[in-house]
């Protein structure tokens, strides 16, 4: 994806500079805008790009990403802590990856230029989470199910496999792989709006179809 | 008719006895639910304090998050060099250890080495350190409890920390297998093999032996097969499979 500028949305100067950092690194010349609060960060238009911080003096960043990714928005998540009960909601919302902004504006860069060519990040703890949430139930949305391999991807990783180590053991390609998470990714974000659309019928708010 | 006053006296103590029984029916009764209610206030009571608890943990929790988190990550925005950043690295995954895990469940074993490595190879990399890490295919993964895998996080992110300060190593390697019921995790360094009594190394190694102590396990230094220092953890592993 062709990423010409930017919206940083963190309320710590010190991580703005550094996301910059690495935003300049993985896409030479982009231009930055910068938000320290949701209210800063409604004054922006949708930008292609965007990195959001979640703990925002104003609220939460997921209310962001609720309303950026839906415009096409490229939502990456740059926080302290990535684990499972953080970020999820994010990735609920859409969110397509994520950083930890301890890393080096070069780790970091590798990260933001994998992600925005289809290879999101996946930790274990995450994997686990996104099998919990996908385990068919009798009353789960058929179309957002996970295929057999994208759930073989998963189990691989939440062991604690990386993505070439799982692509080795599955036959298949490191891309092949990155496509699987690339595609659950986007399941999660559709199960969160089939969510909401069961239960916005169940209140009365919408038509059955 | 003698009967009727006997009639009358039988009556009247019957009568007596079913009030004695009613009475002591309806004491029971009331004792019980004395009983109920006191039970239900003290249910009450715990599930206040149940609730502030929870809101205290959620208040410092956020405290921590917000204020010690950003002054970490401060910290490694300001650092000088790669060692130093390190430093407060090795904190800000101290504070993961609480605002994120003690939170949760007791992971399984692969569970909590996966962690681990992710947390080492991020730590590493930022050093420009490379990691191999090497599982045995035929380890089983029990149920570990929550004080075993935070002793296990912070035995090899204390081993780490060395490496990184001390050890001017290109790589790690991490290895571990099963033995007869025991765990062993050996992580070795390629560098210059720095003596482990060396300065600033003391209360590190004195604290890894005594989070060893506490798995039954045990853990000692040696010159490592790849030049630098090797750290080897044995322990038992008796948990039921997960």
């Amino acid at each position: 994806m062709n990423c010409t500028s930017a919206l940083v949305v963190d309320d710590l100067a010190s991580s703005r500079d550094w996301l910059a950092r690495a935003l300049d690194i993985a896409f030479p010349g982009i231009r930055i805008a910068f938000a320290a609060s949701l209210a800063e960060a409604a004054r922006s238009e949708a930008p292609p790009l965007a990195l959001i911080d979640l703990g925002l003096p104003d609220g939460s960043g997921v209310s962001l990403i609720e309303r950026l990714h839906p415009l096409g928005t490229l939502c990456i998540v740059a926080t302290v802590f990535d684990d499972d009960a953080h970020l999820f909601p994010a990735l609920h919302a859409g969110a397509q990856g994520y950083v930890l902004k301890d890393q080096t504006p070069e780790a970091l860069a590798a990260m933001l230029s994998g992600i925005a060519a289809g290879q999101p990040p996946l930790s274990p703890s995450i994997a686990r989470r996104l099998l919990r949430h996908f385990q068919p139930l009798p009353t789960s949305v058929a179309e957002v199910a996970l295929t057999s391999r994208e759930t073989d991807v998963l189990r691989l990783i939440a062991k604690g496999l990386t993505v070439i180590e799982a692509a080795d053991l599955l036959g298949l390609s490191r891309h092949t792989v990155a496509g699987y998470l690339k595609d659950i990714y986007r399941k999660l974000a559709v199960t969160s709006r089939a969510e909401a659309t069961l239960e916005a019928a169940r209140l009365g708010l919408v038509p059955r179809m | 008719m003698t009967l009727v006053p006997v009639v009358l006296a039988i009556a009247s103590v019957v009568l007596t006895l079913v009030c004695l029984v009613r009475s002591r029916r309806m004491r029971h009764l009331l004792i019980a639910e004395r009983e109920a209610a006191a039970r239900q206030w003290s249910e009450r009571e715990a599930l206040v304090r149940a609730q502030a608890t929870a809101a205290e943990r959620e208040r410092i929790h956020g405290d921590l998050h917000d204020d010690l988190g950003a002054k970490l990550l401060g910290m490694i925005h300001a650092a000088q060099s790669p060692a130093e950043a390190d430093r407060a690295r090795a904190l800000l995954q101290d504070l993961r250890d609480v605002v994120t895990r003690s939170r949760g469940t007791p992971g399984s074993l692969l569970e909590t080495l996966a962690e681990i490595r992710g947390e080492a190879s991020q730590r590493l990399g930022a050093a420009g350190i490379g990691l191999r890490w090497e599982l045995a295919g035929d380890l089983p993964d029990p149920l570990l409890a929550t004080d075993r895998v935070l002793h296990l996080y912070r035995i090899v992110r204390e081993a780490i920390s060395n490496v990184i300060r001390h050890a001017q190593a290109g790589n790690v390697r991490v290895r571990v297998k099963m033995i007869d019921e025991r765990l062993y995790l050996d992580l070795t360094d390629d560098g210059s093999g720095a003596d482990a009594q060396s300065t600033g190394r003391g209360s590190g190694l004195g604290n890894m032996r005594e989070r060893a102590a506490e798995l039954a396990g045990d853990i000692r230094w040696a010159a490592g097969t790849e030049g630098g220092m090797k750290v080897l953890l044995t322990m038992p592993l008796p948990e039921a499979r997960a």
